[in-house]
């Protein structure tokens, strides 16, 4: 433990902490966050879009831009849905994206109660401290982590993948077979193509020459997690908003609030960072769990769901806190803690980094430049929301079919821009076919992504560990029995989570 | 029985199909190539075959609802229509190409849902000037043309 604590690995992450934030502010990079920036406010605005979508959407304009670029775009605009989802929750009360459901509980009876501009302020400010907090337990963890990732070879992160794709597989969603099917389904979707170890091609439907390079990804990810979002967006037809709150000053009572209530926002912080960290949870689960503990924990808990700015603190910090989390497990093993990062991962692979070893220490800049981007999108969001906010609202006015027609044929463009062959289309149109199905009939979609992106790196540690060790890795190992373990655990999880309740629990109780 | 009319519950044979299919084609390949996609075939089909199993013996749990307007649930005619459209993309842009089938979708869909036409032709040129000036005249995508165009030169 000594060697955590020696100078030079401080200086080491310090440097790399400084070089990672400079990274940040290159014309380009900062130029793309602010693109990035803005395109995350308005799919975190539109109710029935998500950060997911968006980040399909813009996921072919980062392809071919240097990393930095290339996280500042993708995470600046994902790490900013959070913000921005708060304000039709608030002001007309429909939520903008799922994560801010549990927000709408307390904040859109603040609003009725003419409190709209205190809820919205609370809600940045508890978004930017739960991001800071989880960046400094980020900072904390980096060390040991460091220490840990010394000891893997080639056994222990084919166990790791497999136990990021176990637990994705058992905890999103409300059944475990369907979770392990999808998550299964991911991994053998990965095999398409030449095989890495052979360079045989591999399921390629009778010789059709676009396969032999692997499905791409983003035409994919815009048919799993885009199209259904579109189509029910169709569906709904209608204008989302009728009739909008004003929400005008209350900027210092809610700053105010986050202060009075600074260790209930400490708290929900490390919850959110927590499950930023277990691969399947996201922000959903870290909303309702943060959410929950508040009403759990509170003395009085009698205005909960009828306008109580902790909950509003609670839920917000939670759900910001999970993203900072979510890059600790995706840098150091390659096990993505959500869909998103699972997305980033594969454009990991696109601009040629490895999870593992490498971003922990000689990319370790580019690992801290991507929670400076969380933080540094959070920060300027919160800024342009208190003051933009009363015109943003009014993009919830906007009919679907004005604005669906356009999402729609953005997408088209965007998932050709893969190959630019006419079989993105194809994958596009056959993969939204099947997310739209997967969500009709409650098949979690998380799983297939993260099992598609790790399938990558698991078949090559699969393949060392055979080749070096034979299937003998499997017990002789002490770590890979270690996270074996951890795998059956995970497994169990699904009885666990029974027991401890659902997230629809904790709003029945706020209600 | 309940199963056989659960789209979930025929979601996991299908799926149960695909392993089947993935198992025994890779039983033709080298160990290298065949250890990953067996591995990942036989997990799949594992995890169906007890989805399915249970399925039979326990009943599937119900299929989410279709999604509800405010006047009640989405009506069918609607549902059919969207599907319809989203078709009509998909095979008008390997067609005609993105250049003409996207601009094109966008005037058709609003128009034909009670936009305003000047609306409509607006966002259609606006498409098509991005697509055209931005994507390929700026970022230099090379836009796939569609069969029709190709043939016609």
């Amino acid at each position: 433990m000594g060697r955590f604590f020696q100078g030079g690995l401080v200086i080491d992450i310090g440097a790399a902490a400084l070089d990672g934030f400079l990274l940040l502010f290159s014309a380009k990079a900062l130029l793309y966050l602010m693109l990035g920036i803005f395109a995350g406010m308005f799919f975190g605005l539109v109710p029935g879009l998500s950060g997911l979508t968006g980040l399909g959407l813009l996921l072919p304009f980062a392809i071919g831009q240097p990393p930095d670029v290339a996280f500042a775009f993708l995470l600046g605009m994902f790490a900013v849905t959070t913000q921005t989802d708060t304000i039709p929750a608030v002001l007309i009360g429909v939520p903008g994206t799922a994560a801010a459901n549990a927000t709408y509980l307390d904040g859109f009876p603040m609003a009725k109660r003419g409190e709209a501009g205190r809820a919205l302020s609370a809600s940045y400010f508890a978004n930017i401290l739960g991001t800071l907090v989880s960046t400094v337990i980020f900072i904390l963890f980096l060390p040991v982590l460091r220490a840990l990732i010394d000891e893997f070879g080639a056994p222990e992160y084919f166990v790791m993948a497999l136990l990021g794709l176990v637990m994705a597989g058992s905890l999103a969603g409300r059944s475990l077979l369907r979770g392990l099917a999808m998550a299964a389904l991911g991994l053998l979707v990965s095999t398409v193509g030449f095989a890495q170890n052979t360079g045989f091609p591999r399921y390629d439907i009778g010789g059709w020459t676009y396969l032999w390079d692997g499905l791409p990804l983003v035409p994919l990810v815009l048919g799993m997690f885009a199209v259904p979002e579109v189509i029910d967006l169709l569906l709904r037809r209608g204008t989302i908003a009728r009739a909008s709150m004003r929400a005008e000053g209350g900027v210092a009572a809610g700053f105010l609030d986050n202060m009075r209530h600074w260790w209930l926002l400490f708290r929900c912080s490390v919850i959110g960072t927590v499950c930023g960290m277990i691969p399947g949870l996201g922000g959903l689960v870290a909303e309702w769990l943060g959410y929950g503990h508040a009403v759990n924990s509170a003395k009085d808990k009698s205005m909960f769901g009828k306008g109580d700015v902790r909950g509003v603190i609670a839920a917000e910090s939670a759900t910001s806190a999970q993203k900072p989390g979510s890059v600790l497990p995706t840098v150091a093993f390659g096990i993505p803690g959500n869909a998103a990062m699972a997305v980033m991962l594969g454009v990991f692979f696109i601009v040629g980094l490895r999870p593992g070893p490498e971003m922990m220490h000689e990319k370790l800049d580019l690992t801290f430049l991507m929670v400076w981007i969380v933080v540094v999108a959070n920060l300027i969001a919160a800024g342009l929301c208190l003051g933009l906010q009363r015109w943003m609202i009014l993009i919830c006015f906007i009919r679907p079919t004005v604005l669906a027609p356009l999402i729609l044929a953005f997408m088209v463009v965007g998932a050709s821009l893969a190959t630019t062959h006419v079989g993105d289309v194809v994958v596009f149109a056959a993969f939204g076919a099947f997310g739209y199905l997967c969500r009709r009939a409650d098949w979690p979609r998380v799983p297939f992504i993260i099992g598609m992106v790790l399938g990558q790196l698991a078949e090559i540690y699969l393949f060392i560990s055979v080749e070096r060790y034979g299937f003998a890795f499997t017990y002789t190992r002490p770590i890979v029995i270690l996270i074996e373990l951890l795998i059956f655990a995970a497994l169990a999880m699904p009885l666990y989570r029974r027991f401890l309740g659902s997230p629809a629990r904790f709003a029945r109780e706020a209600e | 029985m309940a199963a056989l009319r659960s789209l979930s519950w025929w979601i996991g044979v299908g799926l149960g199909c695909v392993a089947l299919y993935a198992i025994v084609v890779a039983s033709e390949w080298s160990l290298g190539g065949r250890l990953f996609p067996w591995f990942s075939g036989f997990l799949l089909l594992a995890a169906v075959a007890g989805h399915t199993v249970l399925g039979l013996a326990r009943g599937v749990e119900t299929d989410i609802e279709p999604e509800a307007t405010d006047g009640g649930p989405v009506p069918r005619a609607w549902r059919l229509k969207v599907y319809g459209w989203l078709i009509l993309l998909v095979v008008l842009v390997p067609l005609l190409g993105h250049l003409v089938a996207v601009p094109l979708f966008v005037f058709a869909f609003m128009a034909a849902n009670g936009e305003r036409l000047w609306l409509s032709a607006a966002l259609a040129a606006a498409t098509l000037a991005f697509l055209h000036f931005v994507l390929e005249g700026i970022v230099h995508v090379d836009l796939p043309r569609g069969l029709v165009t190709a043939w016609l030169g």
